[in-house]
């Protein structure tokens, strides 16, 4: 296989280095070296007065402690009731607008323009706008509720109950459209002469949707649903704005806690750890996206 | 006929319906512009009425002259237009060597940069902010600017915008006498420029509304961006709810006026590669 290379591919070859050198310089030092320090830094502790080379190693000493620590444990539980809500709700909604937008409607570039709006939007900016729209004494959230009859419209992001609800409320109505806009240019892939085929049978809407539409795009959709997931165990912002991962515990998620320990409490070995159950979460959903996409391929 | 009469008829109920879902979609952009022309007194009242009863300005002005907006609003531009920039410059000659040239170690390294793609970004905060720290960068622009311009994402996407250019164009450059760069420059950069144009929205977007990045690198007010600062205006408001809509409609309006006019190419390309998080 070893040939010597000709003076042509060695003059290729500089220019490859040449042209992949500034950004691979910054991404060695951005996004390479920054993972090896979080690696490392579950593992030890960080004195910040020494700096990185008063870093000690103590084993999984930071792992054992999050066992410990309500936050965590309150945080890691929040997650998950966030991403098994948010998924399912938000994938199914973004499924039957995609299966509505892919029928021949008018004003289709309008409707869709119009649903993926809040996507592109500053989530700072939509939080403010959620914050007030959900103001427990006079928001126009709880005045629809009043008018319709409900006794006594929740306290939302005040109430521990109700704040991860508003959260979930606000997750779907953001991604809705993101999510929509995938799946609307998986389904329009699916071969016209399959539904023209069952049309001829007699199927209604419904039975196409399930079994030709949800079929057809079962690659897209189960790629849609493991970013889904992913993204879920990325919120930070609005809880950030919003609640604080408050009140008490009751909206604090993984990244929320990660940063608190690292910028408000100067735990940078819990924040490691805590930033390692993260990325492996990460790591095995990705994993599963990269297996199933082999076997979801069915054309 | 009367079938076709019928489908109609359908189509019509169902473009009503979906409108009518759409508008609810679009709910809080609208409650948030007619609270922003409100007087604060207003605010509250229900039934909440969409067309303020009298039309109050004076939160734009309060919006544009009492605390640090217009500053906020030419720190977000700054960092936008450096981090487009940058990123289009170092991201398309990255794109431009993997995509066409040979160069041994190319697979292993791209192996390790698709690997790095799957880091969450949340992960990377605080060695970034050790590393800034002994850099001397933390509390200025540069630690928002050189993290946008090193993103992973961008070379996937321009990546695959120039591997789709026929191969017999860069030959015939080659021919010429062209060598790489001009070759890169004036055969590859003009075919690939809606790739280009994809990348310029979607790195603008992401750098407009970037939050977490500028809450943990930035310190100092004065150079707090607009999804920073939004959130300090937010808090010293308090409850001024009017003043605060007139700030968020500030914020979200040149994002909102980008995806506007570029809608379809925008829908196009996330519909194509997703955009990054």
């Amino acid at each position: 296989m070893k040939h010597k290379l000709t003076a042509a591919e060695r003059e290729e070859e500089v220019a490859g280095y040449l042209f992949l050198l500034p950004n691979f310089l910054g991404t060695c030092l951005l996004i390479f070296l920054p993972i090896f320090i979080t690696l490392t830094m579950g593992f030890s502790q960080y004195n910040i007065v020494k700096g990185l080379s008063g870093m000690k190693f103590v084993g999984l000493k930071n792992f054992a402690s999050l066992i410990y620590n309500e936050r965590f444990l309150a945080a890691l539980k929040n997650n998950i009731v966030y991403t098994f809500t948010t998924v399912p709700l938000t994938v199914g909604c973004a499924l039957l607008l995609a299966a509505i937008l892919n029928k021949s409607i008018y004003g289709k570039e309008i409707a869709r323009a119009m649903f993926f709006m809040p996507y592109v939007s500053s989530m700072v900016a939509i939080s403010v706008v959620f914050n007030v729209l959900f103001y427990p004494n006079g928001g126009p959230v709880n005045g629809i509720l009043s008018a319709l009859g409900v006794k006594n419209p929740p306290g939302w992001f005040i109430d521990k109950d109700w704040a991860m609800v508003g959260l979930i409320i606000m997750a779907i109505w953001y991604q809705c459209g993101y999510y929509m806009i995938i799946l609307l240019a998986g389904m329009q892939n699916v071969p016209q002469s399959r539904y023209e085929a069952a049309e001829l049978d007699g199927a209604n809407a419904w039975q196409k949707f399930i079994h030709m539409t949800v079929p057809g795009i079962s690659p897209t959709l189960f790629f849609v649903i493991v970013i889904a997931t992913i993204n879920s165990f990325k919120v930070f912002d609005q809880i950030n704005i919003i609640t604080k991962g408050g009140p008490g515990y009751a909206t604090t998620v993984l990244v929320y806690e990660i940063y608190r320990n690292a910028f408000t409490e100067y735990n940078f070995g819990v924040a490691s750890a805590i930033a390692w159950v993260l990325l492996l979460i990460v790591v095995l959903l990705t994993a599963l996206q990269w297996k199933g996409q082999k076997k979801w391929v069915n054309y | 006929m009367t079938s076709l009469h019928k489908q109609e008829t359908k189509k019509w109920i169902v473009t009503v319906l979906i409108f009518l879902l759409a508008l609810l979609f679009i709910f809080p952009f609208i409650w948030m512009i007619s609270t922003s022309f409100k007087y604060e007194i207003d605010v509250m009242e229900f039934p909440f009425r969409l067309i303020p009863k009298n039309v109050n300005t004076s939160n734009y002005v309060t919006v544009w002259t009492k605390g640090n907006f217009p500053l906020y609003y030419r720190n977000s531009l700054f960092v936008t237009v450096l981090t487009v920039l940058g990123d289009l410059c170092l991201t398309s000659m990255a794109a431009y060597a993997f995509a066409r040239l040979r160069f041994r170690g190319k697979n292993l390294i791209f192996s390790c940069y698709l690997a790095a793609m799957m880091v969450p970004t949340q992960v990377l905060l605080l060695p970034k902010y050790i590393i800034f720290g002994k850099l001397g960068i933390n509390n200025t622009h540069a630690a928002l600017i050189l993290p946008g311009i090193c993103s992973i994402f961008s070379i996937f996407l321009l990546r695959q915008f120039f591997m789709s250019i026929p191969y017999d164009l860069s030959e015939a450059a080659k021919v010429d006498g062209a060598g790489y760069f001009r070759t890169f420059a004036q055969v590859i950069l003009p075919l690939a420029h809606p790739g280009l144009v994809t990348l310029i929205l979607i790195s603008s977007i992401w750098s407009w509304n970037d939050y977490i990045n500028p809450l943990i690198f930035l310190s100092n007010d004065k150079l707090f961006t607009l999804t920073v600062g939004l959130q300090r205006f937010q808090e010293s408001n308090g409850t001024n709810y009017a003043v605060i809509m007139a700030g968020a409609v500030c914020a979200v309006l040149p994002v909102i006026f980008l995806f506007l006019v570029f809608q379809k190419q925008l829908v196009a390309s996330i519909a194509s590669s997703g955009i990054k998080g």
